[in-house]
């Protein structure tokens, strides 16, 4: 086996040689690297998110439709029994017609709310920093980036929402057959300019979808919460009764019920304590998540024309990626006191005043002389809100990478 | 770029990035010889093993659906 430290390299040597691609990098780089091997007809699994912005996952979702191989997002809790038993019970209208989720994560699970360190570490001898940053703009080596704490960092990750959203919210994408959102809402702990948040809380509007044969599918909202911040309990549920299963969960309020499920929608129940029996027409995974990619590979290479999908086939998971890269920019354009309303095909905010202006805290400055407080905010001047938002949806690649373009 | 084994790459943990050329053993020899059929191993490149794609591989590589879903801290 041959081991390198930068994917160009690796790539450059033999890509063209390889049927498949295991991406589990930062997840900034998950869109270049992913993108490469898709436009190189290569079958492809992401890990979770599977990408930091919009645009990067709108631009994967159509490179594997046009690659036509097998694709598998690393949320493996897609291929569980509890997202299938979620689909199930909606679709057979167990609880009405669902107008608001409520999720959340008691992540994150590394440090989140700081300052940009002013210290410069020794770049470890076993790590290329250079090739981790990628297409990231460049900065000095400090070991609160890596390893493990990149995912709290804006350059490099997109905090609890990549994390456990991607988890947490698939059933609820699933369930509710959701496409792009219309509004956008973002509330945090101080909007730091580097790092992700401490805590947020972000809402999201789903316009009507097409009604499926026994419910209806209404204007949905659907509210995240982060770092801590569990959403109020709903009327009728045991006292004592813990929402948090495995990382977290979702409260489905229907008109007839309410559904909670945990993480991966494990653990459902309807909180008035009736147990529906829906029909079982999800497709049941039997293997690991990574097993069933391999399966659709082998269905690929033995020249089935109809080879069924994973569980977070790509065609699935962009759109849905796309929800969880949103309440990022939700969050990050909090300052414009305004709900986003956005149009999802152009991938724009059509409501931002053309002379908006944002700005992020550098500095929290807090202390304390004589048993004073003193405050002390340092703010990075403020930018055109339009131009900000733009960078939030499409990175500028920097340090020589390019993104295949957009296929038609 | 140099030559490891398996087990001396999967020591070396940090930021690396590998190629593995896999073979399950229910891909090997199974596909039917049909024109435009593929057979064979599935060569896999991995990017990014040291934490969560060192796990996807493993995964890709044993059955046990336990080993990937279950687990009690989900990552």
């Amino acid at each position: 086996m041959k081991v390198y430290n930068d994917y160009k390299k690796m790539y450059a040597e033999l890509l063209d040689q390889a049927d498949a691609v295991i991406c589990g990098t930062a997840d900034h780089t998950h869109a270049i690297i992913c993108a490469e091997a898709l436009a190189a007809g290569k079958h492809v699994y992401c890990e979770k998110p599977l990408t930091r912005t919009v645009y990067e996952s709108r631009l994967l979702t159509k490179l594997a439709a046009k690659a036509g191989v097998a694709t598998q997002m690393g949320n493996q809790g897609s291929s569980g029994e509890g997202v299938n038993l979620t689909c199930e019970w909606i679709w057979n209208g167990e609880i009405g017609e669902v107008t608001r989720v409520d999720a959340f994560t008691d992540r994150p699970i590394w440090p989140q709310g700081l300052e940009r360190p002013t210290e410069v570490h020794e770049i470890p001898s076993t790590l290329n920093w250079d090739a981790f940053i990628g297409p990231a703009p460049k900065r000095p080596y400090n070991s609160i980036y890596h390893p493990w704490n990149f995912r709290g960092w804006w350059d490099f990750g997109t905090g609890a929402l990549g994390d456990m959203a991607c988890h947490i919210l698939h059933p609820v994408f699933k369930a509710l057959d959701l496409g792009y959102p219309i509004k956008a809402e973002g509330s945090s702990t101080p909007l730091m300019s580097d790092c992700c948040p401490s805590a947020q809380v972000v809402k999201l509007t789903y316009p009507a979808r097409p009604n499926r044969p026994k419910v209806a599918m209404p204007e949905v909202v659907v509210t995240w919460s982060d770092g801590g911040i569990v959403p109020f309990r709903p009327e009728g549920l045991a006292v004592g009764k813990n929402l948090n299963v495995s990382g977290g969960g979702a409260i489905f309020y229907g008109t007839k019920d309410i559904l909670v499920v945990g993480c991966y929608g494990e653990k459902p129940y309807l909180v008035s304590g009736r147990v529906p029996d829906a029909p079982k027409v999800c497709r049941r995974v039997t293997e690991s998540h990574q097993r069933d990619w391999i399966r659709a590979i082998k269905e690929i290479r033995a020249g089935k024309t109809d080879w069924t999908r994973t569980a977070s086939d790509f065609s699935e998971a962009g759109p849905f990626n796309e929800m969880v890269a949103m309440g990022v920019v939700a969050t990050r354009l909090q300052g414009l006191n305004q709900v986003l309303e956005w149009d999802g095909e152009n991938m724009k905010f059509t409501n931002i005043p053309e002379n908006a202006t944002v700005r992020s805290m550098l500095k929290d400055g807090f202390s304390i002389h004589d048993g004073h407080p003193t405050f002390n905010k340092v703010w990075t001047d403020p930018v055109n809100a339009r131009e900000f938002a733009a960078e939030l949806i499409k990175p500028k690649y920097q340090n020589g990478y390019v993104l295949p373009d957009m296929p038609a | 770029m140099k030559d490891m084994s398996r087990r001396s790459f999967l020591k070396a943990g940090t930021a690396a990035t590998a190629a593995l050329a896999m073979a399950p053993a229910d891909v090997l020899g199974k596909a039917k010889a049909k024109k435009n059929v593929q057979t064979g191993k599935i060569k896999l490149l991995g990017v990014g093993v040291g934490g969560r794609g060192h796990a996807d591989i493993n995964g890709v590589t044993y059955k046990s659906k336990a080993m990937s879903t279950r687990s009690s801290s989900p990552t």
